[in-house]
């Protein structure tokens, strides 16, 4: 999902009150908030293979895998976010009784898009980096068969590494399943 | 420097000759040439702060600082383009006889500006990880103190560290040398974030 346009000065729980009602969805960052917009049909091809590959290989484990309609807060920066892929396999924590905002993923994926890759590269991901519960961070370009690898290491260092062609797999060691990009990238272009 | 407009199918041998003439600089990559256009106040700042810094702790060493007008060519792949800062240890590597086209950096740096971000973090990242010489690479946030560093390791994987804040200092171990933030934002100001 895409922000498309900011609303200023809100406090958490205005943004929640207005988003709980709201037909669309919106990020919010330091008292802003940003509308959601759609992507493209690559993009939720994509979207719904990483979930298909992924809810099959963890249909037997404690894992839950979410599309993007699962809200996240990074408690330690206050960002709340909507990524693309969440998977969560401790115990789920949510921030609040109303249990629609996930605080603890485990594994997030995000399809670039050209407007937001910047920020999921840059300024996003640099927030969920704080996130103490996230393991690994996995971005997937949608114009070609790519995929990087972000794992977390020891004192909040990150190993990346690149997947290329539709015969390479990417192996999610946090979750304990694999990805083909043959499977990520099915019926895309 | 920010790509600023595209011209189309030209051979490598077209865009340097092009390249050697031209008033400004632009990079080439598959056929397409790209105009870079100047930047910001604090991007040059930086880049100057890189300069010196890097400059004074490399002095005696067999290491060269180059800053964006050294082109650089990524034989692996074809790019041709001019990194912020460049500093290449050891007996250089050209592609040619003029001289004028590095094909050895050891450590590249980038000062990330909105419109190349993107590019900056994937694209020609993805294309200087194909640089066999390359051991390191920095990107440097212009609106605040922060900087992010990849280290190549084994097996075409890099590890990311943040340093953040005018307190921190990122050793750079490829060249042997370290920045501190404090240097790198030396007289960059910034604007106040809401």
């Amino acid at each position: 999902m895409i922000p498309a346009h900011a609303v200023s000065d809100l406090t958490e729980k205005e943004y929640l009150e207005i988003e709980c009602q709201a037909e669309y969805k919106s990020e919010y960052f330091d008292g802003q908030m940003f509308a959601m917009s759609g992507a493209s049909r690559a993009h939720n091809l994509i979207v719904a293979n990483l979930i298909i590959s992924l809810g099959i290989q963890l249909k037997s484990s404690p894992c839950r895998v979410y599309p993007s309609d699962m809200r996240l807060k990074v408690r330690e920066n206050g960002l709340y976010t909507y990524p693309d892929v969440t998977v969560v396999c401790d115990e789920e924590k949510f921030d609040d009784e109303q249990q629609d905002t996930l605080t603890n993923p485990l594994l997030i994926i995000e399809v670039l898009s050209k407007s937001t890759e910047a920020y999921d590269r840059g300024a996003k991901f640099a927030m969920y980096r704080q996130l103490g519960s996230l393991a690994e961070y996995i971005l997937v370009d949608q114009s070609q068969p790519l995929v990087e690898q972000y794992v977390r290491q020891e004192e909040n260092h990150w190993l990346l590494s690149e997947t290329k062609g539709t015969d390479a797999v990417v192996t999610l060691s946090a979750v304990n399943a694999s990805l083909s990009l043959a499977d990520i990238y099915d019926k895309v272009g | 420097m920010i790509p600023a407009e595209a011209v189309s199918d030209l051979t490598e041998k077209e865009y340097l000759e092009i390249e050697r003439l031209a008033e400004y600089k632009s990079e080439y990559f598959e056929g397409q040439m790209f105009a870079m256009s100047g930047a910001s106040r604090a991007h040059n700042l930086i880049v100057a702060n890189l300069i010196f810094t890097l400059i004074l702790q490399l002095k005696k060493t067999p290491c060269q600082v180059y800053p964006s007008d050294m082109r650089v060519k990524v034989r692996e792949n074809g790019l041709y383009t001019y990194p912020d800062v460049i500093v290449a240890c050891g007996e250089e590597e050209f592609d040619d006889e003029h001289q004028d086209t590095l094909a050895n950096p050891l450590l590249i740096i980038e000062v990330l500006s909105k419109s190349t971000e993107a590019y900056d973090r994937g694209a020609k990242f993805a294309l200087y990880r194909e640089l066999g010489s390359l051991a390191e690479y920095l990107l440097v946030d212009p609106s605040r103190p922060q900087a992010e560093q990849y280290v190549r390791q084994e097996e075409n994987r890099w590890l990311l560290s943040e340093a953040k804040g005018t307190g921190a200092v990122i050793t750079l171990s490829a060249v042997n040398a370290s920045l501190s933030l404090a240097d790198i934002y030396d007289k960059v100001s910034w604007e106040t974030r809401k």
